[in-house]
């Protein structure tokens, strides 16, 4: 039986927790679309699997939410940031049992006088032998005036693992700005092309009304 | 080289150490000041570095140096009263040190001048008489001073500020010894040249000052090496190093420091990369009890680049803190950072790195690749890199894994009649090879043998 959580910022309260029972399979969507100061902490617990699904758009945040995957749970984590303010964002994955599975992924796309920080801290503690663990943080810059910092921090204290991350930032290469150019669209219609494919990207794995209820957020704020 | 368990065991009589004492105050500063007859500004340079450290915390993050106890280290030891003209002239007990490291050998067969620093002041330099005619300057740093002043003054701790950290501050007030090279504009030098810095006395305190000028469209590659014996009480080695590399110019810097493992090695490493320039940093890193060493490539001209290639070996009680830190500041630069990182006995293996792109630096391209292998149950490997980027321009990669050595490669090698530990030296060298293949090849087989060693805990 999957089970389908939706927070907006709104209700999220300053500090809490959510616990993903023991063998069950469980989607969390955390929509912050208004400023917010929080700290969230979440429990995989054995067997368990999560996939979580955070929405990012246009506010001064300052977050941190806490992973907890035990033995043999799996945590998929898929993170979009459209933002034009200030936000600084901490995510923290402890794998704390053997054989735990993470997956982690985050797209952020910063326009105007966009400031991002964002931490991805990935611990393997000496419990969580043949875990295997992954963290993607990918910055796409929009406007000249955008700044943004990652920190994709990876700490190991387990041998017999596979734990690896990566971070990178993105643009369009002239050739394919050419082509997309002589194909009459102008550079906004292909900044607007390219949001649309990451958030397709990001709602993958939802069912559709989830997926047509983020969209239309995205979609309202592009 | 040569390279010997018994540099780690064995130390000499140091009876220039009774005229030493522990700890710091403006009255030694002073003191070390006459003794090298130094201008006023030096002085004045070394006593505001002094305010500055008063003012400085230890650093909050990284590894623990609560243990460091900064009042039980001698800040300054003199083993001579002046660097020798020949190696002959060398006293036989520090001779004997530098023998067993290969040091007159070395110089003899492959390089292009050596540099030898013993405690707090250098011992001998020599540079060959063709490069000298050419206008190369190869000299320890205190001599450099007093023949050189008009080269040394505006270069002196400017890429190395002492406001950069309590430690830099440290080393500003109390630097002593080190080198100085420079390479007029054109000028290239096709074998390396080399110092070593051994700390020899018990609670030594090294603070050696490299500071190396590279005139445009100059080339060289600068080797350094550092040991120490291992005595059970803490030492500490807090040198500094300021390269400057002009337009056109390309400079290596290679280091393999292998510390004894009651030394606290907190070095600092910064070069200012000109238009066209290109600078390297090789690195290894073994011994010591806890290394915190960043080497920073500051790419101020545009389309200048750099490299940075690092080893860290962290065995039982030991904290390798090490990484790299580029600052992109010019047009079109370019940096690549590759490290590797092994830890055994429960050893921790850190990178840390930075990269910064500043607004103004347009179509920065920045790869970075780390990668760690754990070697058993008890021990930790952290990668912590952090992207600053300020420009939309830039395209940045970042890859880092974490894993063991490969239970296939260790049966193939042990079916093959290879003992495990010898087995597991000659993985770890192939996991490092990428680094080791940049140095000449008798450093490269140095830094084998060093992993070698570590992996029989015969280091420290």
């Amino acid at each position: 039986m999957k089970n389908i959580i939706i927070e907006h910022a709104k209700d999220l309260k300053t500090n809490s927790q959510l616990i993903i029972k023991s063998k069950t399979e469980a989607f969390y969507i955390l929509i912050v679309d208004e400023e917010l100061i929080a700290e969230k902490e979440i429990i995989v617990e054995a067997g368990a699997s999560l996939k979580t699904y955070y929405l990012f758009l246009n506010n001064n945040s300052d977050l941190n939410l806490k992973h907890v995957v035990n033995r043999e749970a799996k945590l998929n984590s898929n993170s979009l940031v459209l933002s034009d303010s200030l936000l600084k964002i901490k995510t923290e994955y402890d794998f704390v049992g053997a054989d735990s599975f993470g997956q982690v992924s985050a797209d952020a796309v910063l326009n105007g006088a966009a400031n991002l920080k964002y931490e991805a801290i990935l611990r393997v503690k000496p419990d969580a032998q043949q875990s295997d663990t992954r963290v993607d943080l990918r910055l796409y810059l929009n406007s000249s005036a955008a700044h943004g910092q990652l920190t994709p921090q990876l700490e190991v204290a387990a041998n017999d693992v596979k734990a690896g991350h990566s971070s990178s930032t993105f643009k369009l290469s002239a050739d394919d700005l050419f082509y997309l150019q002589t194909r009459g669209l102008s550079l906004n219609q292909i900044k607007t092309l390219q949001l649309k494919s990451l958030s397709n990207k990001f709602v993958q794995g939802l069912d559709n009304s989830t997926a047509k209820l983020l969209l239309d957020l995205i979609t309202t704020q592009i | 080289m040569n390279n010997n368990d018994a540099l780690w065991e064995d130390s000499n009589q140091s009876d220039y150490m009774n005229k030493t004492r522990l700890g710091l105050d403006e009255a030694l500063i002073r003191q070390i000041s006459t003794d090298k007859n130094e201008p006023a500004w030096m002085l004045e340079k070394r006593l505001a570095s002094f305010e500055l450290f008063k003012t400085k915390a230890m650093p909050t993050w990284g590894p623990d140096l609560s243990k460091l106890d900064l009042t039980s280290i001698t800040y300054y030891a003199k083993a001579m009263d002046r660097p020798a003209e020949s190696w002959d002239d060398v006293p036989a007990d520090i001779k004997n040190t530098f023998d067993k490291l290969g040091i007159p050998q070395a110089e003899q067969e492959l390089l292009a001048g050596v540099g030898a620093q013993y405690e707090s002041t250098a011992i001998y330099h020599s540079l060959k008489e063709e490069l000298s005619e050419q206008g190369v300057i190869f000299e320890d740093l205190d001599i450099a001073l007093q023949k050189y002043p008009s080269l040394v003054e505006p270069y002196f701790m400017k890429a190395m500020p002492s406001s950069l950290h309590r430690f830099a501050a440290l080393h500003g007030a109390v630097w002593s010894g080190g080198t100085f090279l420079y390479i007029p504009a054109g000028v290239k030098i096709e074998q390396p040249l080399q110092a070593y810095f051994r700390m020899n006395a018990k609670g030594m305190g090294q603070f050696e000052h490299t500071l190396i000028i590279v005139e445009s469209g100059a080339q060289a590659h600068y080797i350094e090496g550092c040991s120490a014996p291992r005595y059970g009480v803490d030492s500490l080695h807090a040198g500094g190093v300021e390269i400057y590399v002009k337009e056109g110019a390309r400079f290596r810097y290679s280091s393999v420091e292998s510390w004894s493992k009651d030394a606290y090695n907190l070095n600092t490493k910064r070069a200012i990369v000109e238009a066209d320039a290109h600078m390297e940093w090789v690195g290894g890193n073994f011994g010591s009890n806890t290394t915190m060493l960043y080497p920073c490539s500051i790419l101020k001209g545009d389309r200048s680049s750099a490299d940075h290639l690092g080893v860290a070996f962290a065995g039982a009680g030991q904290t390798q803190d090490t990484g790299a830190k580029v600052i992109h500041l010019g047009k079109d630069t370019t940096s690549n950072i590759v490290t590797k990182s092994i830890s055994r006995e429960g050893g921790k293996a850190i990178y840390r790195g930075l990269v910064e792109i500043s607004p103004l630096a347009t179509n920065a391209v920045v790869s970075v690749k780390c990668d760690s292998l754990i070697l058993d149950d008890k021990s930790q490997a952290d990668t912590i890199p952090v992207m600053k980027i300020n420009n939309e321009t830039a395209t940045i990669s970042h890859e880092a894994s974490t894993g063991k050595i490969n239970a296939e490669d260790l049966f193939y090698l042990r079916s093959r009649g290879i003992k495990e530990s010898e087995a597991s030296a000659m993985i770890v060298n192939g996991f490092i090879e990428p680094i080791t293949k940049e140095l000449p090849l008798e450093y490269s087989v140095e830094m084998n043998r060093l992993v070698e060693l570590e992996m029989e805990d015969s280091i420290g």
